[in-house]
């Protein structure tokens, strides 16, 4: 990697930790543009969905609690992790590819 | 901060048979994405990549409102294929894809195949044909390189969202109307679209400005003088 390269990735890297880190506490919480047309024919009440809507059939994800949830620290996980296995995915994509 | 993200389809909402089909088409396009990935790979590819999915994990956590009620976010399939090409930038998604569902809840598992055919195939490749089509005017000024990258990402947007209307056109499990549910679905994913559309182009801008060179769009081919774009 040359030096530009070098400091464009540490400064990418830095954006993307506020990112994920600091500035995602403040996302909009309203529903999601998939979440948000799937209740569309129900009305929710005391928690129920109530009528007919695609929605109503969502199931609890399987891995329910376990899941990393969606802190600030979380999602700086993830980021790095995403980060380490694109990268290194790609790595090794390319090192098959020239034994080849 | 929200746990759900746009187009991450949780579990339940398709029947097994059509989950199981769209899991298989997903696992043929990533096999097919990474034969011909590896002869987009060059030295800069890997970081690139590695970063670009980092981002896009992180901008996928931030929610922006687009209509009263309703939040969208960038989801980056146009800016992945501008940026690493087609293959890489499928394959790139797709890591963000499965790392949401497997440890953050964020997407159905049975729902995955679904998530990455809307996303890492049919956002990405429409995200790429429609660059690809306008990569002359995105190669001739930094205008049109902007205007290209908008008009990308918003198609991108609008062709995942389609992309899950067919899945629920074969196997939706609510007796719903599939004309109104297509009219929602893709309606507020035209409007999520805007959003996708300017992110991408500040993002493909800002890079433009700095690493033209890092931009598979405009460097691949005949033409290698990307630093046209840069001014």
């Amino acid at each position: 990697m040359t030096a530009s390269t070098r400091r464009l990735a540490l400064l990418a890297a830095v954006v993307i930790g506020v990112l994920a880190v600091g500035v995602s506490a403040f996302a909009s919480a309203a529903p999601d543009g998939l979440e948000w047309a799937l209740r569309d024919g129900c009305s929710e009440s005391s928690g129920e969905l109530r009528g007919t809507c695609p929605a109503q059939h969502e199931r609890e994800h399987a891995l329910g609690d376990y899941a990393l949830g969606s802190t600030g620290l979380a999602a700086g996980a993830g980021a790095a992790l995403v980060l380490l296995l694109a990268w290194g995915g790609v790595a090794l994509l390319r090192g098959r590819g020239a034994r080849e | 901060m929200t746990a759900s993200v746009a187009m991450h389809l949780s579990d339940g909402v398709l029947d097994a048979p059509t989950s199981l089909l769209f899991g298989a088409i997903a696992a043929v396009w990533l096999t097919l994405a990474a034969a011909r990935g590896r002869i987009d790979i060059d030295d800069r590819t890997a970081p690139l990549a590695g970063l670009l999915a980092a981002f896009l994990f992180a901008m996928q956590l931030l929610n922006f409102p687009v209509l009263p009620g309703v939040s969208g976010h960038l989801y980056g399939g146009a800016l992945a294929a501008i940026l690493l090409g087609p293959w890489v930038g499928s394959l790139c998604l797709s890591v963000v894809v499965v790392i949401q569902a497997l440890l953050f809840a964020d997407g159905g598992l049975t729902a995955l195949g679904a998530n990455v055919t809307n996303m890492a195939l049919l956002g990405t490749a429409a995200g790429f044909v429609v660059a690809l089509a306008a990569r002359g005017v995105a190669r001739r000024s930094r205008a049109g390189l902007l205007s290209v990258a908008f008009l990308a990402g918003l198609v991108s947007t609008v062709a995942a969202s389609a992309g899950f209307v067919v899945e629920y056109a074969i196997g939706g499990q609510a007796d719903v109307s599939l004309g109104g549910l297509a009219g929602v679905v893709i309606g507020v994913h035209a409007v999520i679209g805007i959003g996708e559309g300017v992110i991408t182009a500040l993002a493909v801008g800002a890079i433009a400005r700095v690493r033209p060179d890092l931009i598979y769009l405009v460097r691949t081919s005949e033409a290698r003088q990307p630093a046209a774009v840069a001014s």
